[in-house]
């Protein structure tokens, strides 16, 4: 069978799972949360540092469905994101290992190449998935609730206000940055998986990972290995707002973190099809 | 002798009223030209970078009325505006409040004829301004723009375009605010502060002499809503 008709069955199986739709309940929550505190709440926080920028009058609100598009991106990259694609992707290999599952599949004459593709081409387009939902959720949820408006970001260096049109150009970028970064996040997942009959090792291990590589990037001592670490990037879709845009950075965040998906890809594919498959 | 010193003096002072003269003709002409204009209506586009704030593509819709009204619509939802260096509605009425002229000379600015003012504070209080100087279009009899020193902003500068609206009125297409702090250097020369920035905002679509009614500019003041009726500078505060 080709890896594009195991795709489609791949597809199948995983609508079916219901650890697939928890991050799509987990992200819908979250921009319900965040859109209520808004609404309901004291949204000083962030209209807060609007005001107390010197001598500036101002007009109107800040608050609208593009503003709440970037405001939950940060709060579910960090964490949500890459944990719930760690939970479909670590799930990919393991997940068919821990269920019995996997043997029966591979009985058949399928090639294990292909197998191992569909399964990745389906992680890659979860991560695509549920990153795009939190978008499109995000800005259906404020626009129901606050309208359209141009976008006002907070920044390290101050505050930036883009109008509607380049507003949601800056927040696909954004968001399509954060896509890349939760695949490598995804990918890191996906190669424990091939590693382990547990599924809960891939999202532990990844989870770790992704703990560890913030900390050693902290730690001035290991400077040198920060352009190596993958969550060196974590915060690469932020940058989608500066002014001007730092195209030459942007491509090589996103360079090296493709790199990261590819080799975890090739390793795993390694892995895989050489593993002797006991249950 | 005396003669000769008398003659000095008679021709001093004859000087001095000659130029107070042709400096009150020309302020005088720029007021009543922009006075021409009760009120307005046009869309407004805001662009800035400035320290810690930047904006791109911020569209208002700007309404002033005489005397000294003016009312922002956010197009979008949202809007800033910096209080100083922008003059917003009259700037003539706004400076004339605050401020007397002297007149400086005639310059070339900005590419066009232009006769220099000082603007010296009517009462003693702090200045916003340091050495502030507006220069006015002699053809034109409008002010093309404003420089100073602002312990806030550093080195200011405003420069305003113009085009002729409905055949009669100059009005400005274009306001080019720039601000220039002289860099703050570490000790090893490295420049570790530079506060340099701009705004530019610029006008399309004017609707004037509307007789836009009052009950626009006072709309009340409210947090994070729009803002209210404006009374001078010292009426808008920060929110």
């Amino acid at each position: 069978m080709s890896t594009f008709g195991l795709f489609g069955i791949e597809i199948f199986k995983q609508f079916r799972r219901l650890r697939t739709h928890i991050g799509t309940f987990g992200l819908l929550g979250i921009v319900l949360a965040v859109a209520i505190g808004l609404k309901y709440g004291d949204a000083s926080h962030f209209v807060g540092r609007l005001t107390r920028q010197p001598n500036f009058q101002i007009y109107g609100s800040p608050v609208n469905a593009l503003f709440l598009a970037r405001v939950v991106l940060p709060m579910t990259v960090f964490l949500f994101l890459p944990l719930f694609v760690s939970l479909v992707a670590g799930d990919q290999i393991s997940g068919e290992a821990a269920d019995g599952t996997l043997r029966t599949v591979l009985t058949r004459p399928v090639n294990r190449f292909a197998l191992l593709s569909a399964k990745f081409t389906l992680a890659i387009v979860y991560v695509g998935a549920l990153t795009a939902f939190l978008g499109v959720a995000a800005l259906t949820v404020g626009w129901a609730l606050f309208g359209v408006g141009g976008l006002v970001s907070f920044g390290w260096d101050g505050v930036s206000y883009f109008g509607i049109a380049e507003g949601v150009h800056r927040l696909t970028l954004s968001y399509g940055l954060a896509a890349v970064y939760v695949l490598a996040v995804a990918s890191v997942a996906f190669l424990v998986s091939t590693l382990s009959s547990n599924s809960l090792v891939p999202i532990g291990v990844t989870m770790a990972l992704m703990v560890m590589c913030g900390v050693l990037g902290q730690i001035p001592y290991f400077e040198s290995a920060k352009p190596y670490l993958f969550t060196t990037y974590s915060e690469l879709f932020l940058r989608a707002f500066d002014v001007p845009v730092d195209y030459p950075a942007l491509r090589h965040g996103v360079f090296a973190l493709l790199v990261y998906v590819v080799a975890c890809f090739c390793v795993s594919a390694l892995i895989f099809t050489r593993k002797d498959i006991l249950s | 002798m005396k003669t000769v010193r008398v003659t000095v003096i008679g021709l001093l002072l004859v000087t001095v009223l000659a130029a107070n003269a042709r400096t009150d003709a020309l302020i005088e002409k720029l007021r009543a030209q922009l006075a021409r204009v009760k009120d307005y209506r046009c869309d407004v586009i805001l662009n800035a970078r400035l320290p810690s704030f930047t904006v791109s593509n911020m569209r208002m819709a700007l309404y002033y009325k005489r005397p000294n009204k003016l009312h922002v619509e956010a197009k979008e939802g949202f809007a800033m505006l910096p209080e100083e260096g922008l003059y917003l509605g009259d700037p003539v009425e706004e400076t004339l409040r605050s401020y007397n002229l002297i007149r400086l000379g005639d310059v070339k600015w900005q590419g066009r004829a232009a006769v220099k003012y000082a603007l010296r504070p009517k009462v003693d209080s702090a200045a916003p301004l340091a050495s502030a100087r507006i220069f006015v279009d002699k053809a034109r009899a409008v002010p093309l723009g404003f420089t100073g020193a602002s312990p806030q902003f550093g080195d200011v500068t405003t420069v305003f375009s113009y085009s002729l609206v409905e055949k009669k009125f100059w009005l400005p297409t274009k306001t080019v605010f720039t601000m220039k702090y002289a860099p703050k250097h570490s000790a090893d020369g490295r420049v570790v502060e530079s506060r340099s920035g701009n705004a530019t905002l610029t006008y399309s679509n004017y609707k004037i002499n509307t007789n836009l009614p009052d009950s626009l500019f006072k709309r009340p003041a409210k947090s994070g809503s729009s803002a209210g009726p404006r009374a001078g500078r010292q009426g808008r505060g920060r929110k």
